[in-house]
């Protein structure tokens, strides 16, 4: 392999084994490098990744296999074949969409697997100090709600990455995973405060709903590739101990700057 | 078909509960429906291994709840009924 990067996601180093220059540019504007030579652990995670495979996204879905002791992933633009711990994995990827996508689906699947956190389909900004989520279906305004948050800090654009402390408390961490807002936040993390589910609308409110439906909509805004029944047990579990640990609104917003009004 | 009061039920594999602020979500991983019921149908849910019958259930709630145990056998009926129709019991 031509290139090695450490790094370090939420509170997991990641080590990767890199084929291309290519990707090596896109991993490391992706995440930030940590000189490992001091570092007597082994990294969390082990992932070797390979350009030149298959072609473009179409749209198509995730297929999932169970072989032996690998499980492995295919999408058009991306083969990914990890242990069934997920702590080392092969990634086989087209392009950088296709990069993004493969690590998504390994690291949130590694999250749920170990009980750690989630990486939930939602923007999430930082307001006096305290992280607010902001999920939908697609089209729903989750970028462009953090579009119109700035200067406020942006701690993810599309993949919000959520850890459970030892303590029990649920904070936010900076989000690798973007779609547009590539620049790293100034916080590293910062706890959550509530989450809301933005609903496109002619007014601007917020209205606090129930914990149970709050679960019913966060369960589908989980990065989450279904394959086995203990881990979607443990993925159900998690939202729940998320919605359990803070408040959930729907937001009513139109695409302006003036829902922070009815927040904060 | 009416269920008999001395039929034996049992939960359907794959249902995780979730129980959040008195509410009961009832969650198939098979099939990905979310049934929701209320705190008294939650609790009809975590107690069915151990009573595993409608006159069963209407018994244990009755004494727990207080309730006359007309009302109880006909509300415990209609709600196991419905949790049939939703696929979370089969009969055992």
């Amino acid at each position: 392999m031509m290139y090695t990067l450490h790094t370090q996601v939420g509170r997991s180093s990641i080590a990767f084994q890199i084929q291309t220059t290519f990707l090596n540019d896109e991993l490391t504007s992706r995440f930030r490098s940590f000189d490992a030579s001091g570092n007597l652990e082994a990294p969390d995670i082990q992932v070797e990744v390979y350009d030149f495979y298959g072609k473009p996204f179409d749209d198509g879905p995730v297929e999932i296999q169970e072989n032996g002791d690998e499980f492995i992933y295919i999408r058009a633009d991306y083969k990914l074949v990890t242990t069934p711990d997920y702590s080392q994995a092969k990634m086989y990827v087209h392009d950088d969409l296709a990069l993004k996508h493969a690590l998504i689906n390994l690291y949130s699947a590694w999250l749920i697997h170990r009980r750690a956190g989630l990486l939930i389909h939602s923007s999430c900004v930082v307001e006096n100090e305290r992280a607010w989520m902001f999920a939908g279906p697609s089209g729903a305004g989750k970028s462009t709600v953090a579009d119109l948050s700035v200067p406020r800090p942006i701690l993810s654009d599309e993949a919000t990455l959520l850890l459970f402390e030892p303590d029990g408390s649920i904070t936010i961490h900076d989000s690798p995973f973007r779609s547009e807002m590539e620049e790293a936040c100034e916080f590293p993390s910062r706890p959550l405060a509530g989450i809301h589910f933005l609903i496109q609308s002619q007014d601007v409110r917020r209205v606090a709903i129930r914990k149970g439906d709050a679960l019913i909509s966060l369960l589908d805004k989980v990065f989450y590739w279904e394959h086995n029944k203990l881990e979607t047990a443990k993925m159900i579990a998690l939202c729940k101990q998320a919605v359990d640990g803070v408040p959930a609104y729907e937001l009513y917003f139109q695409k302006n700057d003036t829902f922070w009004g009815v927040i904060s | 078909m009416t269920l008999l009061a001395d039929q034996t039920l049992r939960r359907r594999e794959n249902i995780e509960t979730a129980e959040l602020d008195g509410e009961w979500l009832l969650l198939n991983i098979d099939t990905h429906a979310i049934t929701k019921v209320n705190e008294l149908g939650g609790y009809i849910w975590s107690i069915l291994p151990d009573y595993p019958t409608v006159s069963e259930l209407a018994d244990k709630v009755h004494i727990e709840y207080g309730v006359e145990m007309e009302v109880v056998l006909g509300d415990v009926q209609a709600f196991v009924e419905m949790l049939i129709e939703a696929g979370l019991l089969i009969h055992a």
